[in-house]
């Protein structure tokens, strides 16, 4: 992510069309047809997209849509922000917190993978830390090199 | 024209590669280590030539059966294999002993589990014939997996007829 630049009207518009049509795709469509195939070929496991997916890619897709749309600018920044916190909500809620169990036919398998999923999380806090320390930075470096108003307190009395 | 970088966005990056490559890392580490022993296990209990018995069950003396698992598990992986078998019933006719194994990477570890009924006839005859078992294996200390089952439903008992 870059402030440090201002970014055409017509790329961030073009940057949220891509946003939203990737997202649908990952957030809806994927898994749609993926719940249909469980429940048409593996009817005996409990397995399914659970609704919770749908509500999350929703927001995904707002979320992901806005910071594309206000790419470049401060506003872009509760977008970002929170579109890397709700990831790795996701990520904690999907996997039910890194322990998994299925039980079918007389058999509980049980997977926990939980530090694998800290280490996943990571990059999603990283991300939203990431995104307002960038835009302090580069707001910092522009203040330096933006020239004063004539007129402004930098002329001296 | 475009802005020059400032060094902290550099140093931001940089954090940025570098938690990438510890999560690439771990997903290549426990993949592949995954892979490596699923196939070493797989390939040591259809050989036969190693000292794999499998599931053995003989009579020790009348009315008392083992039954017993006396594998050797390999580790051609990254990770450390922690493997266990247990089970657990609250009849009073069936005892076991578990079987752990720590194997470090590229080495092997025995794994013997032995569950004994001490009066089939009674075992058979009872109402709680329920044995559970666990076998568990972990990739110290990212991933572990565990299947539980009734072993009696699996194991079949000379006795019973």
């Amino acid at each position: 992510m870059s402030f440090g630049q201002t970014v055409p009207a017509r790329k961030r518009v073009t940057g949220a069309v891509f946003a939203l049509v990737v997202n649908v795709i990952l957030w809806i469509v994927i898994p749609y047809y993926l719940g249909a195939f469980l429940v048409k070929f593996v009817p005996d496991i409990p397995l399914g997209v659970p609704s919770f997916v749908y509500e999350f890619g929703m927001l995904f897709i707002v979320l992901d849509v806005g910071a594309a749309l206000f790419q470049g600018m401060a506003v872009s920044l509760p977008f970002v922000c929170g579109a890397a916190l709700l990831s790795a909500v996701y990520l904690w809620f999907v996997t039910n917190g890194g322990s998994l169990q299925v039980t079918t036919s007389g058999i509980t398998v049980g997977l926990d993978f939980r530090l694998l999923l800290y280490i996943f999380i990571v990059p999603s806090l990283w991300a939203a830390l990431r995104a307002p320390m960038s835009y302090l930075i580069w707001r910092r470096a522009r203040a330096k090199i933006v020239p004063q108003a004539p007129g402004s307190s930098a002329t001296p009395a | 024209m475009k802005p020059k970088t400032p060094g902290g966005i550099w140093a931001l990056r940089g954090i940025s590669v570098l938690i990438a490559l510890v999560v690439i890392g771990a997903i290549l580490a426990v993949g592949f280590s995954a892979y490596q022993d699923y196939s070493g296990i797989k390939s040591e209990i259809s050989s036969g030539n190693k000292p794999v018995s499998g599931i053995a069950v003989y009579n020790v003396t009348s009315g008392v059966e083992t039954v017993s698992f006396n594998v050797t598990v390999p580790n051609r992986g990254l990770l450390m294999l922690n493997v266990t078998m247990s089970c657990s019933t609250s009849s009073a006719y069936v005892s076991c002993r578990s079987a752990q194994a720590e194997i470090p990477p590229g080495g092997e570890g025995a794994l013997h589990f032995v569950m004994t009924v001490t009066d089939v006839k009674q075992f058979l005859s009872s109402t709680n014939r329920q044995v559970n078992g666990t076998i568990a294996m972990s990739l110290v200390p990212f991933v572990s997996l565990s299947i539980g089952l009734n072993f009696t439903k699996y194991v079949q008992l000379p006795g019973a007829v």
